[in-house]
């Protein structure tokens, strides 16, 4: 089946594409660009036989069309139309909207003027899939048609005064944009924006997003040497027929379209290189050493215009509500005299809906900022709090670290200071129990007097003798600090120079002072 | 100059008796009526203990008994005096004294290791 088909396919593509070199009008290049763009595009889904043969169909058929409007549009009279089918194919010419109107005629030949509208489209960078000329898509690119007509300086008025000549209103819509004069003026927000024959960054007079230039002017686009190697099958025609009308839309082409990769084309193909600053060898050089995949990319070199316009297009409309407003009312003006008052409605709804996804899309835009700024707030929140709850755990067992070690040094200052008092001065113990008591005094070497009342009970002997006891370990302790204080003492002294010993001196006295005198002796005791 | 004099030798009585008194080791323990000899903030008083021991007329005072009495010379020689007929209570008297000696003598150890340790420095 594939073979069939792909056998047919070659079977037309060059043949009717080397008749198309010097008479065609570029609707029927579009058809093969359509075509061509269609069936590589799907090559390599598992569906490709129905694709292809979609796009065969989708082809003959639009030949067809051609055909019939081609041979049927000559004169008023032979195009058997209806007056009011006529008033429609006015209105769809006149008045970009209305194509819609037209084409739910469902007439091949109406449907087949707003395809050709489509087409043109199609080259200038919008895209409308032939197959669905009446989709929101198609009426979305319905503005790159008034600048076709702007283009060509078409207006209403005109094609109103050529009413009775249908064959001129044919030749005005398929004719070629001077090439000669090609400085095109589009009003974009009431402004008029010049575009140069070598401006880049522009298209149709405004300025594409990073994005969109990116897309349109990606140099994956540019696979010359499957030009220059193949340049004389079908599909390469085809390519170098894309190459052509895209180097003419960029400025730098001006021959004509003749799918033939000449010399002229070549040239403009070297100076967009170099103006992108391109390495024609090396990229010669990366195609042939296959480096790249040629045809799948050329395939997309259409629907990355398309995109691209896409995009321009769709930053257009959300720019300009206004339009809209004009455009009901237009159409309301226009359903009086056609009584269209359906269309109106759904026009009216249709811009109610843009204008909702307009607002919708502020509203989105809005809550995402505030969204977003809350969030971050949110999040240095509670970066804080961690921060601060980090910094009070350290507090905390600093504090109680602190504590303890309070603790611990007060009950060693209370020995310490115990031994001390027993040494130096406070050397005599009583002890008590009831009426009974014992008293110890100590001589200043040590002698000792004990005295006791009467009868002293063992009870209280005991404790006496405990409590001497403990005042011979502290004064025991109390000579061992003492002495190991002497000795680091005499050690920092030796190891230091004596300024720096008398600072430490002040210090230890200052600490003394702070903490063991404020607090610890006041707990201690 | 002979006050000088007198005064030089004071000095060195003094110094001689002070060294005397800290190789020497004396404990002493004491029971009886004591009530006197506290003093009014509870401190106790050894002064008037002298006095309350002795009369006017230098015999003992009967109120306050020695129950034991303890000298140490400093190559050890030790004389120690113990009343006779302990009873229940000075017994345990008696063992106080022995854990006053045991104290002394460590403490005074203590305090010649510490000197020790100053002299030596290190």
């Amino acid at each position: 089946m594939i073979s069939t088909i792909a056998q047919e396919f070659s079977d037309i593509l060059p043949k009717k594409q080397l008749q198309l070199v010097e008479e065609t009008p570029i609707i029927v290049v579009q058809s093969f660009i359509d075509l061509g763009y269609f069936t590589l595009r799907q090559w390599k889904s598992a569906q490709q036989e129905k694709y292809l043969a979609n796009a065969i169909r989708l082809f003959r058929q639009d030949l067809q069309n051609f055909k019939f409007f081609d041979s049927k549009f000559i004169g008023y009279e032979d195009l058997e139309l209806s007056t009011k089918e006529l008033e429609y194919l006015q209105e769809a010419i006149a008045f970009d909207n209305t194509i819609k109107i037209a084409s739910e005629l469902q007439l091949g030949k109406v449907n087949f003027a707003s395809r050709l509208l489509s087409y043109r489209i199609n080259i200038y960078g919008g895209n409308s899939n032939p197959k669905e000329p009446y989709s929101l898509a198609t009426k979305n690119w319905l503005d790159n048609v008034s600048q076709w007509f702007s283009i060509n300086k078409i207006s209403a008025e005109i094609l109103v005064d050529l009413l009775d000549e249908p064959k001129k209103i044919t030749e005005l819509l398929l004719k070629e944009p001077d090439f000669e004069d090609r400085i095109l003026y589009f009003k974009t927000n009431d402004k008029k924006i010049k575009r140069s024959i070598r401006g880049r960054k522009r298209l149709f007079g405004k300025k594409l997003s990073n994005k969109a230039y990116k897309i349109l002017f990606n140099k994956e686009n540019l696979k010359v040497s499957k030009l220059r190697s193949k340049v004389n099958t079908a599909e390469n025609l085809f390519l170098t027929r894309l190459l052509q009308i895209r180097l003419w839309m960029l400025g730098y082409y001006e021959g004509k379209i003749d799918n033939l990769f000449s010399i002229k084309t070549i040239d403009a193909l070297d100076d967009f290189l170099d103006d992108e600053d391109i390495k024609f060898n090396q990229m010669v050089l990366e195609l042939r050493t296959g480096k790249r995949d040629k045809a799948y990319s050329y395939a997309l070199l259409n629907a990355q215009e398309i995109l691209a316009a896409s995009i321009d297009n769709a930053e257009k409309q959300s720019d300009d509500l206004s339009k809209i407003v004009v455009e009901i009312e237009s159409l309301q003006q226009s359903s009086k005299k056609y009584d269209l008052e359906m269309h109106v409605n759904k026009s009216i709804s249709n811009a109610s809906e843009k204008a909702y996804n307009n607002l919708s899309k502020g509203r989105r835009i809005y809550l995402g900022i505030t969204n977003f700024a809350k969030g971050l707030l949110r999040g240095l929140k509670r970066i804080f709090k961690k921060i601060e709850n980090f910094i009070n755990k350290i507090k905390t067992v600093a504090t109680k670290i602190g504590k303890f070690f309070l603790v611990e040094s007060g009950k060693a200052l209370k020995v310490f200071f115990s031994g001390i008092a027993f040494l130096l001065g406070k050397r005599e113990n009583r002890t008590s129990l009831g009426n009974s008591f014992i008293f110890s005094k100590y001589d200043f070497d040590f002698d000792q007097i004990n005295i006791s009342s009467p009868n002293v009970k063992k009870e209280l002997l005991d404790k006496h003798i405990e409590k001497e006891r403990d005042q011979i370990n502290s004064m025991n302790t109390s000579l061992t600090v003492v002495t190991n204080i002497i000795k680091w003492v005499i050690t920092i002294s030796k190891l230091t120079t004596p300024l720096v010993w008398v600072s430490f001196v002040f210090q230890i006295i200052k600490e003394v002072k702070e903490v063991l005198i404020k607090k610890t002796i006041k707990h201690a005791f | 100059m002979s006050k000088i004099k007198t005064t030089f030798e004071n000095l060195i009585l003094k110094l001689e008796n002070t060294a005397v008194d800290f190789t020497t080791l004396e404990v002493t323990t004491m029971t009886g009526d004591i009530s006197n000899l506290a003093s009014s903030e509870g401190k106790f008083d050894a002064k008037s203990l002298i006095t309350q021991m002795s009369d006017a007329d230098g015999v003992m005072n009967q109120k306050i008994k020695i129950v034991a009495h303890s000298h140490m010379d400093f190559d050890q020689d030790t004389l120690l005096f113990v009343k006779e007929d302990l009873n229940e209570a000075e017994s345990k008297l008696f063992d106080l004294h022995k854990e006053a000696i045991e104290n002394a003598k460590k403490s005074r150890q203590d305090m010649l290791n510490f000197m020790k340790d100053i002299i030596k420095g290190d």
